[in-house]
């Protein structure tokens, strides 16, 4: 082998034999595609028993069963096509182990060939490489491709939305929902003033105005019942409403979710689940039957939808039921289960999120984003755990977020969240929600007072802008106070109490021997109000007292207070959302 | 001619057989009932333990000790012959890693002692002698090795980006893996399709691909893919042996500096009289307490994105995401057999829902750890290629050298010591 001569020849041989066993893979493998594209199509469009040709006789024989002559065309046909299967697979198994043959020995033969050549010589450069700089080049493009790496990766998985938390939606020709937004917008005044956006409708007043009053209404006989939906969780929030949707949410101690309904005919059109992995983390919270795992209101602007849950969990859906956006706020620390409700300024979403006792610090009230869920600003509050609604009033230009707890009852900045007044008056588990009426707020609960503070103070005001206050009386532990502007009113023990709302004197008492967990509502200038029976008590009032007028029976026992829309009632019962509407009475 | 070969090797897809529908019988044959074969027996795994220790005992020895090229390809061919296509490519280190992974994150999954073992014997050899594993014993190293015949150097500054991607890889397999969601190694492996003569077409063509860039790239899979490699190199970094160039002295002759196709020798920094440079040392130790604490931070935040996207690869995941798609009806018909399994177990959404928020919060903290551990790996590569150990002869670099000899002849001592004809630049220093 050391003869030049003859590794040189040698070398032209294994050379040929590398083109020659290159080509002969070549065009085996070419022979095999094409066998790998008949099986595939044999598989697939070919199949055998879906065969156009062997259905096409099948249905043939089918018309004509005693056709021999078919029978055997058929089988012939089966077995033909069953042959040329395996006769390709074969070709398949044999031609792969020839090409591996084939491979093996041109990558032998370019060794060899390699090897006959004898050792290159190694051409250098004069200079050797500089290392040092060789790795400032390296390093750069290594940063650079973490850098570009960090950037691609950050773009695929920021849009990503989590598909498995859509909205199911029920068949059939639905209307077009709002279009859900995702940017900072908010419904002009006069718009929040015509839906029922919130817990207590526009600026959580408890006044409403609806045309076409229906003369009465029985969920038992199914009278002026416009239609009756079951709500598959249980809730004791209220219904919200914007335009032809309404809102609500449901939980137990395991599933959570967001319905939204079709005003029109009552049905379900999407239902959202909410689970967030934060919310799954720990235990379902302790709270009492009476409150539930949903009873906050949810918020809307008409084209997001907001709720919170007692498990501390938020969540944003377009109106669509699309998942917008969710957060847990932390674990609840509430003895009867959380309630406040939510409500909105702009496109914030207020959160008053109080926890544990006043030493713990865990009380706060937030602001969130609708459109993100993003905390806008979070203001830690000096208080135990509460369970009254937030109220957003506007007073001389400058809008006020009323909250009260024990023992502070707190004027906001919704801007900011910077603390405008307070008052040192409350005491107790504080439940219900404030009223107001042209520059003064009324707060109240069982144990303490009730007081009437004028919201134009800055700073600790509880010596100098409390206008009356009253603690001789019972007052409300659940329901929330109503003012019509002479007076304030409230309810206790199936007892409705009238005070002066400027002196605060007690003007006249009414026993309505009833029990009430709703809260009380002006309808066209009348009260109403509903029994936890699921009775609705309506009446005139003036300064002599309250005027019964009528009472409507649902059937169904009521914790929810009354939403409305335009010329309907939708009151939920424990199980079941009722519209209620038709002719004025 | 090689135009021909790689069409011949595109053509690899064409050796996968699908089976075809049972036919239609009408003259009353009943089909036989399927028979499940019998469990592999026990001991063929503990055989290729044992050929795996004996392998790893004999990659180490030849390439450290006997310092023999010849004795690696025969050993390679060996390994091949047997981890690849007699074994058809499984059980194999490799992709030991998610079933590792999976055992450490699931403790209803057991992890066979044989899997243990491959995964735990190439590292704790690479922790001792270096990358024997790859030089001899792996069947995807040996089958691009043995086709590599006109290796071109690939530039550094591409070489060391692309040694990012197996940390990625292996991430990414860990992640799926550790969470149930897939075993990503063995799903998109390159070479089992070859091993086994068939495969999805994919596979075999991304396999047939690679080696063809092989013959003139040096094992483009291991170095820029593989992820077992990554925690190979990663230990092998702290081996007690490696191998070097020169079995004794480097004479600054130059001859070894292309022989290795892989990248893997490091030209000196300085001669060999010059002192080193504090400078370096000082920006080193500064870009360590800085770069590696701030990508673990960066990286962790985004491997958690990831994780979370990543539950939609999940099967849980990928059921719920049909379920709320066939619920919205924007599922194309006709439904996925998934669907139509899930509605007829009778199994409520609530539960579906409350799985994957659970497979979310796993998938989100280990996408964080994971992210964080790749963005220390990230780091301490870029501060390795940026500043690297001084040298001042011809070395072969502990994370990168695959062992597999080929740089041994070059060397004029190495010649020496065989007793082959060789010019000593200087005179002989033995």
């Amino acid at each position: 082998m050391s003869d030049p001569e003859v590794r040189s020849a040698l070398r032209v041989a294994v050379h040929r034999i590398a083109i020659v066993a290159g080509v002969f893979c070549a065009v085996l493998a070419g022979l095999l595609w094409h066998n790998g594209i008949q099986l595939h199509r044999a598989d697939e469009s070919f199949r055998l028993v879906d065969s156009e040709k062997l259905v096409g006789l099948k249905q043939q024989l089918a018309a004509d069963p005693g056709d021999a002559d078919l029978k055997d065309r058929i089988r012939t046909l089966d077995q033909d096509l069953r042959l040329e299967y395996f006769r390709r697979q074969s070709f398949a198994t044999r031609g792969g182990f020839t090409l591996l043959g084939g491979g093996l020995a041109f990558i032998v033969a370019l060794h060899l060939a390699r090897h006959l050549r004898g050792p290159r010589v190694p051409v250098f450069s004069a200079k050797p490489e500089d290392r040092m700089r060789s790795a400032q080049v390296a390093a750069k493009a290594v940063g650079g491709t973490l850098i570009v790496l960090t950037g691609l990766t950050a773009a695929m998985v920021g849009g990503r939305t989590r598909q498995w938390q859509a909205a199911p939606a029920v068949g059939g020709d639905l209307p077009e929902p709002a279009p859900t937004v995702n940017e900072a917008w908010w419904p002009e005044p006069e718009e929040w003033a015509a839906q029922w956006p919130c817990f207590r409708g526009p600026g959580g007043m408890g006044v409403a105005t609806v045309d076409k009053l229906p003369a009465g209404w029985n969920g038992e006989t199914g009278e002026g019942i416009l239609w009756k939906t079951a709500i598959p969780l249980p809730g004791e929030n209220s219904p919200v409403v914007w335009e032809d949707r309404i809102y609500l949410s449901g939980a137990t101690e395991d599933e959570r979710a967001i319905y939204g309904i079709d005003a029109t005919t009552g049905r379900i059109l999407w239902s959202a689940p909410v689970s967030t992995p934060q919310g799954s983390r720990f235990d379902p919270p302790a709270v009492m039957e009476e409150t539930g795992f949903a009873a906050p209101t949810a918020v809307t602007d008409g084209r997001r939808v907001i709720a919170i849950f007692a498990n501390g969990e938020i969540v944003g859906v377009g109106t669509d039921g699309s998942p917008l956006w969710a957060r847990h706020l932390g674990e609840a620390d509430n003895l009867y289960g959380h309630a406040n409700s939510l409500a909105m300024w702009r496109d914030l979403v207020i959160v008053v999120y109080d926890r544990g006792g006043a030493e713990d610090g865990l009380s706060r009230i937030l602001a969130l984003d609708a459109a993100t869920g993003e905390t806008r600003w979070s203001t830690d509050r000096p208080v135990p755990a509460s369970w009254v609604s937030p109220m957003v009033i506007e007073h001389e230009g400058q809008p006020q977020i009323l909250t009260a707890a024990n023992p502070w009852i707190i004027a906001y900045d919704p801007a900011d969240g910077s603390e405008l007044w307070k008052v040192k008056a409350m005491s107790g588990d504080v439940a219900p929600s404030p009223a107001y009426h042209d520059g003064v707020a009324y707060f109240t609960n069982t144990g303490a007072c009730l007081i009437a503070v004028k919201v134009d103070g800055r700073g600790d005001v509880t010596d100098s802008h409390v206008l009356w206050k009253r603690d001789e009386d019972d007052y409300p532990d659940i329901c929330s106070l109503l003012c019509d502007g002479p007076r304030v009113y409230t309810v206790v023990y199936g007892r409705l109490f009238a005070y002066d709302a400027q002196s605060g004197d007690q003007v006249w008492e009414h026993d309505l021997e009833d029990d009430f967990q709703a809260s009380p509502v002006l309808v066209n200038g009348r009260l109403w109000l509903l029994t936890m029976e699921g009775e609705t008590i309506i009446g005139d009032v003036d300064a002599e007292g309250f005027h019964e007028v009528a009472r409507h029976p649902l059937g169904e026992e009521i914790g929810a207070t009354p939403a409305f829309g335009p010329g309907r009632i939708y009151l939920r019962g424990r199980e079941h959302l009722y519209a209620i509407g038709g002719d004025e009475g | 001619m090689r135009i021909l070969l790689l069409l011949a090797l595109l053509a690899l897809p064409a050796l996968g057989i699908e089976r075809f529908p049972p036919p239609d019988f009408s003259g009353g044959h009943q089909i036989p009932e399927t028979v499940v074969p019998a469990s592999q027996a026990r001991t063929q795994a503990w055989i290729d333990v044992a050929a795996l220790s004996l392998g790893l005992l004999l990659a180490s020895w030849i390439s450290l000790r006997l310092r023999s090229r010849k004795g690696l390809v025969i050993l390679s061919l060996v390994a091949l012959a047997y981890f690849g296509f007699w074994r058809r490519g499984c059980v194999c280190a490799i992709g030991s890693v998610q079933n590792v992974a999976l055992g450490l994150a699931d403790p209803g999954y057991a992890v066979p002692l044989a899997v243990i073992a491959f995964f735990s014997l190439p590292l704790l050899t690479a922790l001792i002698w270096g990358r024997s594993f790859c030089a001899g014993v792996c069947p995807h190293g040996a089958i691009q090795d043995l086709v590599l015949v006109r290796p071109l150097k690939v530039p550094h500054w591409l070489d060391q980006p692309l040694r990012l991607l197996p940390w990625i890889y292996l991430t990414l397999a860990v992640l799926l893996a550790a969470t149930g969601g897939m075993f990503l190694i063995c799903k998109y492996d390159p070479f089992v399709g070859i091993f086994r003569m068939g495969g999805p077409r994919t596979m075999l063509l991304v396999g047939g691909v690679l080696l063809v860039l092989s013959m003139f790239v040096g094992r483009p899979y291991c170095r820029w893919l593989c992820p077992y490699g990554a925690l190979l190199g990663l230990l092998s970094r702290v081996s007690r042996f490696r191998p070097s160039v020169t079995p004794d002295h480097c004479s600054q002759c130059r001859l070894c500096e292309n022989a290795c196709p892989y990248g893997a020798i490091h030209l000196p920094t300085r001669t060999p009289t010059a002192p080193a440079d504090d400078r370096d040392a000082r920006l080193r130790t500064l870009s360590l307490l800085v770069l590696v604490p701030l990508a673990a931070v960066l990286f962790g935040w985004l491997g958690g994105k990831v994780g979370l996207v990543s539950v939609a690869w999940h099967p849980t995941g990928e059921l719920a995401g049909q379920v709320a798609m066939a619920d919205a009806g924007t599922l194309p018909e006709p439904a996925p057999d998934e669907i139509t399994a899930w509605r007829q177990s009778g199994a409520d959404r609530t539960s579906l829902n409350t799985a994957v928020a659970v497979l979310e919060e796993r998938s989100l903290t280990l996408g964080r750890i994971l992210g964080a551990i790749f963005g220390v790996a990230a780091a301490l590569h870029l501060i390795r290629v940026a500043f690297p150990r001084p040298t001042a002869d011809y070395e072969t670099d502990a994370a990168d050298c695959v062992s597999c000899a080929r740089c041994f002849s070059s060397c004029p001592y190495e010649r020496q010591r065989l007793g082959l004809p060789t010019d000593i630049p200087g005179g002989s220093h033995v």
